[in-house]
């Protein structure tokens, strides 16, 4: 049951009139018993993986936020308590909860490593053997990627370290923990929700409101248009250059490239905007993914921009921890002592991303061509961190020239094509075509299938109506107008002529064929 | 030390870490304030700040602070 599919319109119907008439005591179970049906109707034989991640870190919150108890209570005991007394109880409740914190994440971690990796490392296994000649009988494993793993594993990890971090105590009551595991808005392709910001969303009693709910469908009309009218559209031509490369060359190759970006951004930002509509309309508030991310002047503002969960996810669990680790602060001590301040900060920095970005290629799949994706990004921030003294020289010599318009277009400009280079990895599938059609894109061929001539009015149609929304609405969304907002302000019969316009263009223009959601493959 | 000290103590750093003398921090002062405190130097900001006051911050403080003032109660509490 995608979010455009007529089942999706009846399952919500339900949910929400159910929602707004039961008890408001009750109204988190409502959500539970939802979120399990819409999970059990995508994949039925999936929600097990979903209940054994969730009952891992739910039991392993649990058994840490005893152990704070514990040394609170044994603290207390003590009438009088020496500071090194308190230090060595505190390094032994230290090593009990990282234990267990190690166990929980292992175990998290196995099942989507299993589901993810195996056959990835089985076809390096054989590719490795086959380049040194030897023999090798392929175990015959065949492993699909239970929906939303990606999603929902980092979301429960992020719960447990936050317990461990001290940050909350573990939730008691598991089958609140599982609705922000399964809750259906972000259970399959995010947001990467943090516990703190849900809980409390859930706990509180919701009554109806017609103006937040009028926002949120407002929000589901848009994100309907982005997916069915542009997305479902760009698609087939898309995938029809990705399974023929080498039937295109030179221009055509960066027309392709840009309507990719715009489908994966229409595709994912479009769900987005459905997964946060139709939680508003229940008045739970989950986090914004995307921020104008096309209008970025630089690739880190790109990820600060594109993708916001999952750039704070591995801020927080894994760019920060290398950072703050002892090994950091070693390297980071012994270039001070050498008096040189430059390398202090750079070197535990680059070294930290080094490791980030393969980690965020791979999150995106197993495939050598995302380990690429992500060290090509990994590689212009190191790049960037390193000459950061070069670029603040520059700065400071002309402050005139970098806060004009003209350099910030030339900002946008080139961090998008930038960004395009990445989508070549990104969108191929492979590294072979990735590599063909980004070499092909510099080489003129008069034999190459023009894109312009085999595509249809309609979808040029498409096309540009999606190009014209996606930038209007970025461009509003940075000058920080709520076009939500300012829709609901405005007289109501214009707004009901927006939202004619709005389900007109979702039912003339949209694909026949739904496509599936781009990011439900990770 | 009082509070008034260590903030003199943490403008310096400031300057130091962003290489910018014009840098005046207060209580209120935030990432949204200077242009480059973003999550790549954030965590040299805190190292120096650590440093400095002989202190070492929790992650989640690290992850919490929401402005200077916030960094300065930490820091008062800690010594």
């Amino acid at each position: 049951m995608t979010f455009t599919s007529i089942n999706f319109l009846i399952f919500f119907c339900i949910v929400f009139l159910v929602y707004y008439i039961v008890p408001k005591k009750i109204q988190w179970i409502v959500l539970l018993i939802a979120s399990v049906y819409f999970y059990i109707f995508a994949s039925i034989q999936y929600i097990f993986y979903v209940l054994f991640v969730s009952l891992v870190t739910y039991f392993g919150a649990i058994f840490t936020t005893n152990l704070d108890n514990n040394y609170q209570e044994k603290i207390e005991q003590y009438d009088s308590i020496t500071r090194d007394e308190k230090k060595v109880i505190k390094k032994s409740l230290q090593r009990k909860k990282k234990l267990v914190i190690i166990i929980t994440v292992i175990l998290t971690l196995s099942l989507l490593i299993i589901m993810k990796y195996t056959n990835f490392i089985i076809e390096n296994i054989a590719a490795f053997h086959s380049l040194l000649k030897l023999e090798y009988n392929k175990p015959s494993l065949n492993f699909i990627l239970p929906i939303g793993i990606s999603f929902y594993t980092f979301m429960s990890i992020g719960y447990v370290i936050d317990v461990y971090r001290g940050e909350y105590k573990a939730e008691k009551n598991f089958f609140k923990y599982f609705l922000f595991i399964s809750y259906f808005p972000h259970v399959m392709q995010g947001p990467i929700d943090k516990y703190k910001d849900l809980s409390e969303e859930f706990s509180k009693p919701k009554k109806f409101n017609y103006e937040e709910s009028v926002e949120g469908l407002s929000r589901v009309i848009v994100g309907l248009i982005k997916k069915m009218v542009v997305a479902d559209k760009i698609a087939p031509i898309c995938r029809m250059v990705i399974q023929y490369p080498n039937d295109y060359y030179g221009i055509n190759i960066l027309f392709f490239i840009v309507l990719y970006a715009i489908e994966l951004y229409a595709d994912f930002s479009g769900y987005m905007d459905i997964a946060i509509g139709t939680s508003k309309i229940l008045g739970i508030k989950i986090a914004e993914n995307f921020d104008s991310p096309y209008f970025s002047k630089s690739i880190a503002e790109y990820w600060r921009r594109w993708h916001i969960s999952l750039g704070a996810w591995f801020r927080d669990y894994v760019y920060y921890p290398i950072l703050r680790s002892k090994k950091a602060d070693g390297i980071r001590k012994y270039f001070k002592e050498e008096n040189n301040k430059y390398l202090s900060n750079t070197i535990p920095t680059v070294f930290a991303l080094a490791i980030l970005w393969i980690l965020i290629g791979f999150w995106h799949g197993a495939t050598w061509a995302f380990v690429i994706y992500g060290m090509y990004h990994g590689f212009i921030l190191i790049i960037s961190t390193m000459l950061s003294p070069v670029y603040n020289k520059f700065y400071k010599k002309y402050p005139k020239l970098i806060k004009s318009k003209i350099y910030g277009a030339f900002q946008v400009l080139r961090t998008f094509l930038l960004v395009l280079i990445g989508y070549f990895f990104f969108s191929a599938g492979g590294l072979k075509t990735a590599i063909l059609l980004l070499t092909n894109m510099f080489k003129l061929n008069n034999e190459s299938v023009s894109l312009r001539a085999v595509t249809s009015s309609d979808f040029k149609i498409s096309v540009l109506i999606g190009i014209i929304i996606l930038t209007i609405l970025d461009i509003l969304n940075l000058k920080k107008v709520n076009i939500y907002k300012a829709l609901r302000q405005t007289p109501f019969l214009i707004r009901w002529l927006i939202y004619a316009v709005g389900i007109f263009l979702v039912t003339m223009l949209s694909s026949g064929e739904a496509q599936e959601f781009l990011y439900f493959q990770f | 030390m009082n509070r008034e000290e260590v903030f003199k103590k943490i403008n310096d750093i400031f300057i130091d870490v962003f290489d910018d003398t014009s840098i005046v921090v207060g209580e209120e002062t935030s990432a949204k304030d200077i242009e480059d405190w973003d999550s790549l130097t954030h965590i040299t900001l805190i190292s120096a700040v650590e440093e400095e006051f002989g202190i070492k911050f929790a992650m989640k403080d690290v992850l919490g602070m929401k402005n200077v003032g916030e960094m300065v109660n930490i820091i008062m509490e800690d010594m």
